[in-house]
């Protein structure tokens, strides 16, 4: 029998408990435990970044960390991103500059560039390369989270 | 003989900005993979290659599979190989 444990977290806003296996991973409890299948598991192995979720506001690779390690923090999702529906300005910055080809890596790169605009709301260029720089793509990402820094010191889009 | 029209056509898409119809499933991680899609009873199965690339099949070995496999998402990784894409053989089930 596996050992199981009692997980309480916060995941979008919203209190949720469970159990789970000890060694279950934060990606599979969020997309087979929780049906949050918007977090990818592509490598499972922290390169690719597809799996990006924000731990307490932490940029972390759901797939190598342990979903216990968050008990009674808060995890936020690409499914948390959007408030009532609304986008938000870095989401809608993805679809107008075309941020995404086959969209499998947008969900982490999503995640990983939320974290670093909350950080920095005006990086530069070399800024957003190097905060990306652990999210494989081939898509244009860089200038969508560009776009979406600008967008959010203008008044209205 | 195939004939072809020189009626004009409505404007071509080259050179213009065409909306993503995908845009807001992308963005939004509610897009469908095929990753993403679950099935009831689903079962999933593995090649066994064999390592003898010329030989004569003398018997197979049929084990019946034991009772936890194909039962659940949690005990179908206990027995997979732990990372998804790997062509390790199964690890040992621990239930």
């Amino acid at each position: 029998m596996p050992e199981t444990m009692d997980l309480d977290l916060t995941i979008n806003a919203q209190r949720r408990s469970m159990r789970i296996e000890a060694r279950e991973t934060l990606a599979e409890v969020l997309r087979d435990g929780l049906g949050l299948t918007g977090t990818k598991i592509s490598c499972d192995a922290q390169v690719c970044g597809a799996c990006t979720v924000l731990v307490d506001d932490l940029a972390v690779s759901a797939c190598t960390y342990l979903a216990i390690d968050a008990d009674g923090r808060s995890v936020r999702t690409v499914e948390g991103l959007a408030t009532n529906g609304r986008l938000s300005p870095l989401q809608q910055a993805f679809i107008d500059n075309a941020g995404f080809q086959c969209g499998f890596c947008t969900p982490g790169m999503l995640m990983a560039a939320t974290a670093l605009l909350e950080e920095d709301p005006d990086p530069t260029r070399e800024a957003v390369i190097h905060g990306l720089e652990g999210n494989l793509c081939y898509a244009q990402i860089i200038d969508a989270v560009l776009a979406a820094a600008a967008s959010g010191r203008e008044p209205v889009r | 003989m195939r004939r072809v029209s020189t009626r004009p056509v409505a404007p071509a898409p080259i050179g213009l900005a065409v909306p993503r119809r995908d845009g807001v499933a992308k963005v939004t991680g509610s897009g469908r993979f095929t990753v993403d899609l679950g099935m009831a009873g689903l079962a999933h199965a593995k090649l066994l290659r064999s390592p003898y690339p010329h030989a004569r099949i003398r018997s197979i070995e049929r084990r019946r599979p034991d009772d936890t496999r194909a039962s659940s998402p949690s005990s179908r990784r206990t027995t997979c190989p732990m990372s998804a894409w790997s062509t390790d053989t199964p690890s040992p089930t621990t239930r």
